[in-house]
């Protein structure tokens, strides 16, 4: 998919590449949060993000998407959704 | 949101490796800093030579930066015409303590634009809401988000609330190799609450001081620098240990 593609898919992205280590996961889960059913936002990090996979799979089972739309190798873009009611 | 790399974060290298450089991080653009190696325009448009094909596509500029404390007279002449020349905005500084403030901003920006450039006010981080309100309701901004001088979540969540779609670019100091040193000044908070409005802007990542040169030049594959000193022993740079 080319990025124009992806960036027509969804409006929302978070690139957490420039965020203290620390506020990454507050942040995501920020911006997970402030989602609508049906609605989701592009993660890009310069890393597999697999820990925050597991944490999503943790706390939110069944109530998220996770696509990969680019696997590095100096980027990874994830699409993150809130799956519908 | 596109993350952009500052000519700030090197300011001897050249155009081409500025840009191979920020291709090599997966960043979508640099921002260009008017006086700075990569902002001469021997270098703009040039052939990026060999090697360049080894990344992705080249990072295009995207942004034009007017450098600190030059002749605003010649610096907003030439910024204009360099603007024009690169297709991009020319970034106007605006300060409320001392440098020009914000009408004085805007009459530049009114002179970017008529010489055929777009052009913005470069709102700065202490007084964002001094400079904000002194500008038309309708003015396009971009913002100098500085967490050293203010925990940012307040002015973020402030800023986007009072302009909203006029917000096109934000320079983020102290991100990147720096970011761990910024860890409780809101840059989390700010990210998200980007996010979440669906800025569609530019982020241009940038130093937060010329101490800690040595860390981005690590952090760009670049150990020995883009000279200019930067081999010489400085004992106020910051180093890798530094950071961890």
């Amino acid at each position: 998919m080319e990025r124009a593609d992806m960036e027509r898919k969804t409006e929302k992205t978070l690139d957490v590449r420039v965020i203290p280590p620390r506020e990454k996961h507050p942040a995501i889960f920020e911006t997970f949060g402030a989602l609508a059913p049906g609605e989701s936002f592009v993660l890009v990090n310069d890393h597999d993000p697999k820990p925050l996979r597991y944490q999503f799979e943790a706390e939110h089972r069944g109530a998220y998407g996770w696509e990969y739309l680019e696997e590095g190798p100096a980027v990874w873009r994830v699409e993150i959704s809130r799956v519908a009611a | 949101m596109r993350l952009v790399l500052s000519s700030a974060v090197a300011p001897s290298a050249p155009l081409d490796e500025l840009m191979e450089a920020a291709a090599r991080r997966g960043m979508a653009g640099v921002e260009l800093v008017s006086g700075h190696a990569a902002a001469d325009r021997r270098g703009v448009g040039a052939d990026p030579g060999p090697g360049a094909d080894a990344v992705a596509a080249p990072a295009p500029v995207m942004a034009l930066l007017e450098a600190e404390g030059t002749d605003a007279d010649v610096e907003g002449h030439d910024l204009g015409a360099l603007a024009r020349e690169l297709g991009v905005p020319a970034l106007v500084r605006c300060s409320v303590d001392g440098g020009p403030g914000p009408g004085e901003a805007l009459d530049r920006v009114g002179e970017i634009r008529r010489a055929g450039a777009e052009a913005m006010v470069l709102l700065p981080t202490a007084g964002l809401e001094t400079a904000l309100d002194a500008l038309p309701a309708d003015e396009p901004v971009a913002w100098d988000a500085d967490p050293r001088a203010r925990d940012l979540t307040g002015p973020g969540a402030w800023l986007l609330d009072g302009a909203g779609a006029r917000l096109r670019h934000v320079r983020l100091r102290g991100g990147g190799p720096e970011a761990v040193e910024q860890e409780g000044r809101g840059v989390g908070s700010l990210m998200a609450r980007l996010a979440v409005a669906g800025y569609a802007g530019t982020v241009a990542l940038a130093p937060s001081g010329p101490r800690y040169r040595v860390i981005w030049d690590a952090w760009l594959g670049r150990r020995g620098g883009w000279g200019c000193g930067s081999r010489s022993e400085d004992r106020t740079l910051v180093t890798l240990g530094g950071v961890g």
